[in-house]
């Protein structure tokens, strides 16, 4: 019998199997971006939630400057701290709602569909929730980005800062991935992980200094928001991008590195505990 | 040759009690309490390449968790499996290139984009050769007519023509085994008899193997060669279908929305004092429905009548002409016998049974000891 199986499915090399892989989860992160392109309008008006944030944020800021008659706070002008907050909020507003999918599928059991496919669990639905991420940044990032321009002016941006934010983000995405997906997964024990998904996102927005940049945030305030991992999500892309520091974008990439690193190690963890006790409904 | 064989197949649940009330909350939460359910009790079976089985059962019975542990998304509690040779939860991934499974309350499809998505994604899934995905696909559009749904939303879709599109999905890569898990569920008449088609077709064309759980007994007796009726965990039967449909299948219930009053068409005719509705059988022998012989009124009220019909005594075909004769027909259903209802009959059949085998076992014991005794 397991002649016939090899007969079927020749041997391949390692850099063929690789090349397999990589077109499946490629095929998968592009089916995703469509399936969220379908409804364009629909993720454009979400998108004009985060115009109603940043122009308030942006009205209180103004206010906070000229209450105290500076025009540079910590080292932000306000029109650093605009654009600050539009590409903090770019990312913080691109969360699709991953602990809640993933919760459904242990839930409902559509997760039989895709742990009876050829393909790895974890890495399919990062192909999904990249796919659907990218989405959201490309549209939230063009809404926030004019709305900036329109409030402050032209950022200025170095090309360093320009260069590394795509990087930065993209490792930031990741590490959100790790911590929603685990979170996720916990559905296999609790009855509700809502609740987890909401805390994390709670710490996030506040230490990760999506309100204001956490240089602003009063010592020893400061350096614990900026030692935990949540300043890797938030405030390390937005500051490169806004106040470019070489030294800082090391620190921060050892950083993200490190977080990812740690996450990635709990998410499988949690899974390979999880992937044996699977239960699922109407079985 | 056996493709799937199943021994002492068995999977424990364990799931955590609560009681009501604040205060067993708390104590649950303290002092958790487990109770642990036998979803599968060690069964065994096994099934031949290009067969088509029907695994079926009332719900909870342990269909879809029997099938999950055939396609390796559930860990056994104990038994051996093996499906293609393969033990289905330790070599998953490759046995997942060769077996397809369709879950008839679950989709594969992507939701907002249309078929022609899923397919090409699946073509990258299961890692196929693009030239080959194309003229296999072009081979099942045309099969399950499904051309001009390839390139609609899945969302915009009815119910059947996206099962339909499920099956051709998940035959995209050539299974050797596609196992169904209530395929027809929510489909309406035409539709559910299209999938059963569909479902024959592919098995006599491909000789392709089908595991198929079903709470419609329709489904079994049109696709199905040989069934498994499983209850409680347990396999109670394991018989040809030609052997269930004499035994158990046989009973149809006759639904009939008709124009006229249905007391009226069962009153007896004053003149004649007799039913106004006979049945002409094939032997020209007049036969009131109400005497007919395994004909049983459920129900006459208002337009609606209601009939049982036992097809092992009675066909059905004389039996609608002669209501056609007096009414016109509004609407019509027939039913199987509800799974419950066969389950029951197979529980009645194996007591008969059991108690036959114990009394001829207590007459050949008696015989013996009157043999001992006997110089």
């Amino acid at each position: 019998m397991e002649t016939a199986i090899a007969r079927v499915r020749p041997r391949r090399s390692i850099w063929k199997r690789a090349r397999f892989a990589l077109q499946k989860y490629v095929a998968v992160l592009r089916v995703s971006a469509a399936n969220n392109l379908a409804y364009m309008m629909e993720v454009f008006f979400r998108a004009l939630l985060l115009v109603v944030l940043v122009f308030i944020l942006a009205q209180l800021w103004k206010t906070t400057f000229s209450v105290r008659g500076a025009h540079i706070l910590s080292g932000f002008s306000i029109g650093d701290m605009i654009w600050y907050l539009a590409a903090a909020e770019t990312i913080a507003m691109s969360m699709p709602a991953l602990t809640r999918r993933i919760d459904m599928e242990v839930r409902s059991g559509q997760l039989a569909y895709l742990l009876g496919r050829p393909c790895n669990y974890v890495l399919y639905n990062f192909a999904q929730y990249l796919g659907e991420r990218v989405v959201r940044i490309g549209i939230n990032g063009a809404v926030a980005a004019v709305l900036a321009f329109v409030i402050a002016g032209l950022p200025h941006f170095t090309w360093q800062g320009f260069l590394a934010w795509p990087l930065l983000a993209f490792l930031a995405v990741c590490i959100d991935f790790t911590a929603y997906f685990s979170i996720g997964l916990l559905a296999f024990w609790s009855e509700e992980t809502q609740s987890f998904s909401l805390i994390f996102s709670r710490l996030t927005l506040v230490l990760g200094g999506v309100l204001a940049p956490l240089d602003i945030f009063p010592q020893p305030l400061r350096s614990i928001a900026q030692a935990l991992p949540f300043s890797s999500i938030l405030y390390g892309p937005a500051r490169t991008l806004v106040h470019f520091d070489a030294g800082y974008l090391g620190f921060l990439l050892v950083q993200q590195i490190i977080t990812l690193a740690g996450g990635t190690l709990i998410l499988l963890a949690i899974y390979s505990i999880a992937i044996r006790r699977v239960n699922i409904n109407g079985g | 040759m056996a493709i799937v064989e199943v021994e002492a197949l068995r999977k424990t649940f364990r799931s955590r009690q609560r009681g009501a009330g604040l205060a067993n909350s708390l104590r649950s939460f303290v002092a958790p309490r487990y109770r642990e359910r036998e979803a599968v009790k060690g069964i065994s079976f096994a099934l031949e390449a290009g067969e088509v089985l029907a695994f079926i059962g009332p719900n909870g019975a342990g269909k879809s968790t029997t099938i999950k542990m055939l396609t390796g998304i559930l860990y056994p509690t104990a038994g051996r499996v093996h499906v293609l040779g393969l033990a289905p939860w330790q070599q998953r991934r490759t046995l997942a290139y060769h077996i397809a499974s369709v879950y008839g309350q679950k989709s594969q499809l992507w939701y907002h984009l249309p078929p022609q998505d899923t397919f090409d994604l699946l073509a990258r899934i299961y890692e196929l050769d693009m030239a080959e995905y194309r003229k296999r696909r072009a081979f099942l559009v045309d099969v399950f007519d499904i051309g001009e749904y390839m390139s609609t939303p899945a969302r915009k879709l009815s119910l059947g023509e996206r099962m339909r599109c499920e099956l051709a999905a998940a035959l995209l890569h050539k299974p050797s085994i596609v196992f169904l898990d209530e395929p027809t569920i929510g489909l309406d008449v035409i539709a559910r008899q299209r999938i059963r088609d569909l479902i024959g077709q592919l098995n006599t064309e491909e000789g392709l193997t089908v595991f198929l759980t079903s709470h419609d007994a329709g489904d079994i007796e049109q696709v199905c060669r040989r069934a498994i009726v499983i209850n409680h965990g347990e396999i109670i039967l394991d018989t040809p279908v030609s052997r269930l449909k004499r035994d158990y299948l046989k009973a149809k219930t006759v639904d009939l929305l008709l124009e006229g009053s249905a007391e009226e068409l069962l009153k007896m005719d004053s003149e004649s004092e007799q039913p106004r509705l006979s049945v002409r059988a094939p032997l020209s022998i007049h036969e009131e429905i109400v005497e007919t012989p395994g004909v049983r009124v459920l129900k006459a009220k208002g337009h609606g009548l209601k009939l049982e019909v036992d097809t092992a005594q009675t066909p059905l075909e004389p039996i609608i002409a002669a209501i056609m004769q007096h009414s016109h027909i509004l609407d019509m259903t027939i039913a199987d016998p509800p799974m419950e209802e066969i389950i029951a009959a197979i529980y009645s059949e194996k007591g008969k049974v059991e108690t036959g085998h114990s009394k001829q076992e207590q007459i050949a014991q008696e015989a013996e000891k009157i043999e001992e005794v006997t110089p």
